[in-house]
């Protein structure tokens, strides 16, 4: 490999092919061109070979700036439509390269070419119009059946709020606070083009993934996120989706939303306003504000804080015992369980005259350093528990709370804008299957599916080519480290298009083309 | 064809009438008065077939240093001018030797940035692997 980089380096002097030079190979009849399949390189392709047309500028630029409008979207959809239809008007069940150089010849003018593709084109319109159809009877059918299981009627659009949480701030235009997706926002490397939405409540940690930590959150009325943009792909409690094409964000209306964000605030002061956004505190706590976050709990919330953070001190020693041995460390695992059991006893142990005071209790009189050392004490694990958990358990803690307050401020904007503050749940509000009837007769009523994103195809995508916890690498992480070789990968790739391509928006379509899986 | 049966050609640019195709100036590639025959050619009950009508551009098949089936097309610019071409989807730039064996290849791609580069098999090493690609610099032929 280093001889092919030093070989590499010595020929790939920069030089520049200018037009001339490729003018001069092609004259002389010995060029071969390389075109990776993306509209830019398609019309520089046809530009190229002669073609004049005034749109295909209109959609390179577009495409270019990535902000694929009408004449793009319907651009890539043709290439799409050669490339996966086949001959019988059915979904191709491998890939081929035809459907490029069809695209080519028909811009060059050939009719039949054309025909041939405003067929399939066609053809690829009506599977759409089918499949939208089927979305809307099966919301319908699913509809009636949360109907016949509850009295109550369906969730109410306009009690509905929609709440994203994410890493980055939000960027806005003069009108739009605008959400892209994960496609979007790694320029189109990551094959995920859904943006998710909690409803009333901040989304929950759920064995997938965590929004704890994502410090921005947005808050919109869903019938106003509905209006401004589509309808959601996937309505649900806990997890209403958009699948978004390439280059087109989700548009929130800056009047109806709020922007909640970390910010600086002084001592004992937990939230606040700033330039009409919420602010919640960052940084460094101090026991003002650890007396402020006592202030505005009751008892039960006072004992179930205490019992979480207590909880994170065996999370600390779980993490430390993951990520320092290559196997599990017995004497670690055994430290756990005692830790656990010692839980139990100061929890149960009714007559423990000398219950345990708690880290948030402790936390009252100083640090969150001293409050941990001074719990790790009392409960006997002194010598047993070292400096690295330690460090990890007051992480874990400062984490926790950052999450807690963030979370008391998306409530109170909730409430503030004068909708009801919901729990969230695994699969609907507090779980309960009444919620759940509920939202698919309004999922019947908007003609939008209702379930679990996980059941969908983009969620399925996205597991074959992103991976991620439980769900195995992903097929792209697999190419880039080697450890799979380009057949297995077209084979692989062919696999996932065929079982998924039926049920595919043409908005994934889109994302799944630009990315190379088309 | 025989060379004693020459090919019927379009007057406007010489093309080939049997490859439906016409040069990108020509008069008549738009259907224009005067293209009779050439443009009626298109029978629309007939079966469209995209392997027939991809006959045109010579499709050749080869096979990549990777083992897999590459098709190569030859595009017309001129008459007596043309370029073969062969698409990839990103991630997957493909060597084949039958393009780039006595030929100036060319690659236009590489997402994000639409370059032109010149190629070789060193290159084609980086590119595919997308480490460090090497860009040399972006031309917009438009």
């Amino acid at each position: 490999m280093d001889k092919i980089k030093s070989e590499s380096e010595s020929h790939i002097s920069p030089t520049t092919q200018s037009p001339v030079e490729i003018n001069q190979a092609r004259v002389s009849g010995k060029a071969s061109f390389f075109v990776e399949s993306n509209p830019q390189n398609l019309i520089d392709l046809a530009v190229y070979l002669g073609v004049e047309d005034e749109e295909l500028r209109t959609i390179r630029a577009q495409m270019a700036q990535r902000t694929p409008g009408p004449e793009a979207n319907t651009f890539m959809d043709k290439v799409i439509a050669a490339k996966i239809i086949d001959e019988k008007g059915e979904f191709k069940s491998h890939r081929t390269d035809d459907g490029e150089a069809l695209v080519i010849l028909a811009l060059q003018g050939n009719r039949a070419a054309q025909e041939l593709l405003d067929k399939k084109v066609s053809v690829l319109q009506q599977k759409d119009a089918l499949r939208a159809e089927h979305i809307v009877d099966e919301a319908r059918q699913m509809g009636k059946i949360g109907q016949q299981a509850t009295t109550a009627k369906a969730l109410p659009l306009h009690e509905l709020v929609a709440v994203h949480a994410t890493g980055f701030r939000p960027a806005h235009n003069d009108e739009n606070i605008q959400i892209q997706s994960t496609f979007d926002g790694t320029d189109w490397s990551d094959p995920r083009n859904t943006v998710h939405f909690a409803l009333n409540h901040q989304v929950a940690s759920h064995m997938y993934g965590s929004w704890d930590q994502q410090p921005y959150v947005v808050v919109s009325p869903l019938e106003d996120v509905i209006e401004q943009n589509k309808k959601p792909d996937v309505l649900n409690t806990v997890d209403t989706f958009f699948e978004m094409s390439p280059g087109t964000p989700l548009n929130l209306s800056k009047e109806k939303t709020r922007i909640i964000e970390p910010d600086d605030l002084p001592p004992g002061k937990l939230i606040g306003y700033k330039d009409n956004h919420v602010i919640f505190k960052r940084g460094k706590y101090t026991v003002e504000d650890f007396h402020a976050l006592r202030q505005g709990m009751d008892e039960s919330e006072r004992k179930a804080f205490n019992s979480d953070l207590s909880n994170t001190l065996t999370d600390a020693i779980r993490s430390v015992n993951y990520e320092t041995h290559l196997e599990r460390n017995s004497e670690l695992q055994s430290l756990e369980t005692d830790v656990i059991q010692k839980y139990i006893d100061i929890r149960y142990d009714e007559k423990n005259t000398q219950q345990v005071v708690g880290i948030f209790d402790r936390m009252q009189n100083g640090s969150i350093e001293n409050a941990v050392e001074s719990y790790i004490h009392d409960i006997g694990f002194d010598g047993r528990i070292g400096e690295d958990i330690r460090q990890r358990a007051v992480e874990k803690i400062y984490a926790g709370l950052f999450s807690y307050i963030k979370q008391k401020a998306v409530n109170r904007t909730i409430s503030d804008m004068g909708y009801k503050v919901q729990q969230g749940g695994m699969w609907a509000w507090k779980d309960d299957w009444t919620v759940t009837n509920r939202t698919l007769q309004l999922g019947a009523e908007l003609g939008v599916r209702v379930g679990a994103h996980s059941d969908f195809e983009s969620s399925k995508i996205d597991s074959a080519y992103r991976g991620g916890l439980g769900r195995g690498e992903g097929l792209l992480n697999q190419l880039r480290d080697d450890k799979v070789d380009m057949p297995t990968y077209r084979e692989k790739t062919e696999k996932i298009l065929s079982k998924h391509l039926e049920g595919m928006s043409p908005e994934t379509r889109r994302m799944l083309y630009l990315r190379g899986l088309i | 064809m025989s060379e004693s049966q020459p090919q019927p050609t379009c007057p406007g640019c010489g093309y080939p009438v049997l490859t439906k195709q016409h040069g990108p100036k020509c008069e008549f590639r738009n259907g224009n008065a005067g293209d009779t025959d050439f443009e009626n050619d298109v029978d629309s009950e007939q079966e469209l077939n995209t392997e027939e009508i991809l006959e045109s551009l010579s499709p050749q098949e080869t096979i990549d240093s990777e083992g897999i089936q590459r098709s190569v097309y030859t595009f017309r610019v001129k008459e007596h001018e043309e370029i073969k071409t062969l698409f990839y989807s990103k991630e997957e730039l493909p060597f084949s030797p039958l393009l780039t064996e006595g030929r100036e290849a060319f690659v236009s791609g590489n997402s994000p940035k639409s370059a032109v580069v010149k190629i070789g098999k060193v290159f084609w090493i980086k590119l595919s692997r997308n480490l460090n690609p090497i860009f040399l610099q972006r031309h917009n032929l438009l």
